[in-house]
């Protein structure tokens, strides 16, 4: 059964103050360590940003690694060895989510692994820090923020900019007047100019297949995304260029991006209802060029990805913040007698205390959206309608086959 | 009619390797023309697909081709017309051609995002061919439920290939086939895993209460990482279904699930009593 949208989030919020169901840790028995001592930490994904991930999330909890899993035998057995070398060394993520001394786990793995892995964790009762970007696919998403509403463990995104801009006064104001929806029709653009690497993360096209090292078991790295022929690029860093497992740089390095910018102006709850580029014809396999993309909120709120690395600048809509002066004295009045909202809680902090992460599901999978969205107004090459509720297009079902995309047997949402 | 003018706008890899050098003007004007008579272009750029190893490039054929999958259903829609299907047929026709299993699969992938009831014969005769039957899978599955009876013809053929059995049970519960209910029980009692845990998630996905007491047995005798997906399971299905016969699911997970790092699920199973 699905859960309507709105429904969820007001489920979701109310249960982030009542998370009840504390961890194994906490709980302790037989053989476990006692309630407030050390949790039991582990990474899957043990290249490239791994380690930071890591650390990224036991800092300020008392940890110590236990576990650690790669596809390439080497680097989790180097990993271990450098951290600790008594934890237990896993090529398989399953194996290591059986293990009941694991109580968080860092996910850094490339993207087409991070919704599989982050649900199954939840499922194994564990709290989870999970790189950036959250999902491959809009659908991957829902059933994250679906599991973790079941399974009431704590998820955070590996993206942290959504912090500071919580403590900005201008950014609290803006979020004020953006969920106090006194400003109707909506007259603010947020303009995002170049920094999406499309030349660093655009893809190689056409290379011969070559058979991959001994240590890289292949078709598992590949998991539920298509199986195809070998070729280096595939793995490591490049990973990003291919549509099978990443978005290029639209999605490397745009949820740091807007994720903030999704809090300062109180999207968390919602996706664009209008998305359109200009773009070429994009390739099958690889990551490319694009000009711009422009995604319009119910509200009329627009952001524009401007990429500034191809094709013509952006030229339809002038950037604009939205102020207390676009509001009547009176509503700025209203506005200026609001409470702050709450303080955003760290990964740290919501383990300890069991509330929501800043960068909790519905958030970091609504800033994905964004990143996604964009990519498929590119793909697709036409304007596209969106129901941020039924997180579906409207009247485009060959586009809705791109926002669930089937996945490769055994693996499914 | 010589297709290589609608190839040459369409870029080769330039610095680095990359499609940089591309020109929107150009290929949009490539497109429009092609998509004129969409069937007989469809038709020639599949015979200059190559096989991935194979000596030169298909690199422009292939951005043209699927340049035309993404954009052809829009086309309909603007003018009510119908070179979609058309244009998805020829594709579904080389399905029987004398190309290499990539080709096909690359094919198949374009089907995937264009093609509609007309081309699942087609694509369902793969779900018995190693090496490419995910990929019919996949597609089988995105074009929708009315593939359903393709997994359904498909099954028996494969009860022997673990492989190709785990694909055509795995599309089955994907599509939430009710009249696969028996297939996903029979599942339960597989030697493999993977198996296994399909038949528990067919039968979660068709949500069916007269399943129940099977689909319960066979949860006690998961082990391990099978044990954690198995109680998913439990959970998903139960919110499928009236309060009563949910409630004994929840009983079950409370008197099943007593390992001290399982007092979590215990919990869950408590607050939905």
């Amino acid at each position: 059964m699905k859960s309507n949208r709105r429904k969820f989030l007001k489920t979701s919020v109310a249960s982030a103050a009542s998370f009840q169901i504390v961890p194994r840790h906490v709980i302790g028995g037989q053989g476990h360590t006692p309630p407030s001592e050390t949790y039991g930490a582990a990474l899957i994904g043990c290249g490239g940003r791994g380690p930071g991930t890591y650390e990224g999330m036991v800092r300020d909890l008392p940890s110590k690694l236990v576990a650690a899993c790669d596809v390439q035998k080497p680097r989790v057995d180097g990993y271990i060895k450098r951290k600790n070398p008594e934890a237990k060394a896993y090529n398989d993520f399953r194996k290591l989510l059986e293990n009941p001394d694991v109580d968080l786990v860092a996910i850094a793995t490339p993207p087409h692994w991070h919704a599989l892995i982050s649900i199954a964790a939840a499922e194994a009762g564990k709290d989870v820090l999970c790189e950036k970007p959250m999902t491959r696919f809009i659908a991957e998403g829902r059933a994250v923020c679906e599991a973790f509403e079941r399974y009431k463990r704590i998820f955070q995104i590996g993206t942290f900019g959504r912090f500071g801009a919580s403590r900005s006064s201008t950014s609290k104001t803006i979020h004020k007047i953006m969920r106090s929806g006194l400003l109707d029709p909506n007259p603010g653009v947020h303009i995002k100019k170049g920094g999406l690497k499309l030349h660093n993360w655009s893809g190689k096209p056409g290379l011969k297949p070559q058979i991959p090292s001994a240590d890289l078991d292949w078709d598992f790295y590949c998991g539920p995304s298509p199986f195809k022929p070998y070729v280096q690029p595939r793995v490591g860093g490049t990973h990003r260029n291919y549509w099978d497992y990443e978005g290029g740089g639209m999605c490397d390095m745009g949820q740091h991006h807007f994720d903030p910018q999704q809090w300062i102006y109180g999207k968390d709850d919602t996706s664009p209802v209008t998305i359109e580029a200009f773009a070429p014809p994009s390739h099958p396999d690889v990551t490319g060029m694009w000009a711009w993309v422009e995604l319009t909120y119910a509200d009329g709120f627009t952001i524009v990805m401007d990429s500034k690395e191809w094709g013509p600048g952006y030229d339809r809509k002038e950037s604009k913040q939205v102020s207390l002066s676009q509001l009547s004295e009176e509503d700025q009045d209203k506005i200026k007698a609001m409470p702050d909202s709450a303080p955003l809680l760290t990964f740290a902090e919501a383990v300890k205390q069991r509330k929501q992460a800043g960068g909790h599901p519905e958030a970091a999978h609504r800033a994905a959206c964004i990143l996604h969205l964009a990519n498929l107004a590119i793909r697709l090459g036409r304007k596209l309608q969106y129901d941020p509720e039924k997180e579906q297009f409207v009247g485009d079902e060959e586009a809705n086959r791109f926002v669930n995309v089937p996945m490769r047997s055994p693996w499914h949402l | 009619m010589d297709i290589q003018s609608y190839l040459d706008p369409f870029p080769l890899p330039a610095k680095r390797g990359i499609l940089s050098d591309i020109n929107k003007e150009k290929t949009e004007k490539s497109v429009q023309e092609a998509m004129k008579d969409p069937e007989a272009v469809a038709s020639l750029l599949v015979k200059r697909l190559l096989d991935p190893g194979a000596e030169g490039n298909d690199i422009q054929v292939r951005h043209l081709l699927h340049t035309m999958a993404v954009r052809i259903p829009n086309y309909d829609r603007k003018v009510n017309g119908n070179k979609r299907v058309k244009f998805s047929l020829v594709l579904a026709k080389s399905l029987s051609g004398n190309y290499p299993d990539r080709v096909k699969a690359f094919v198949i992938r374009q089907l995937q995002i264009c093609g509609g009831e007309e081309v699942i014969p087609a694509i369902g005769e793969f779900l018995i061919v190693d090496g490419i039957a995910d990929d019919a899978a996949q597609a089988l599955i995105a074009i929708g439920k009315v593939s359903a009876e393709q997994f359904r013809k498909a099954l028996p053929e494969v009860k022997n290939n673990s492989i190709l059995y785990r694909n055509v049970l795995h599309g089955l519960a994907e599509l939430a086939d009710d009249l696969s209910k028996e297939s996903f029980l029979e599942a339960l009692v597989n030697e493999d895993d993977d198996c296994r845990l399909l038949g528990l998630w067919g039968l979660t996905q068709i949500g069916d209460s007269s399943t129940l007491e099977s689909f319960l047995k066979a949860d006690q005798k998961e082990k391990g990482f099978s044990r954690i997906k198995a109680a998913s399971y439990c959970l998903k299905f139960a919110e499928k279904i009236q309060k009563k016969d949910a409630a004994k699911i929840y009983r079950h997970l409370q008197k099943t699930r007593t390992l001290p790092e399982e007092k979590y699920l215990q919990q869950i199973a408590v607050s939905a009593l």
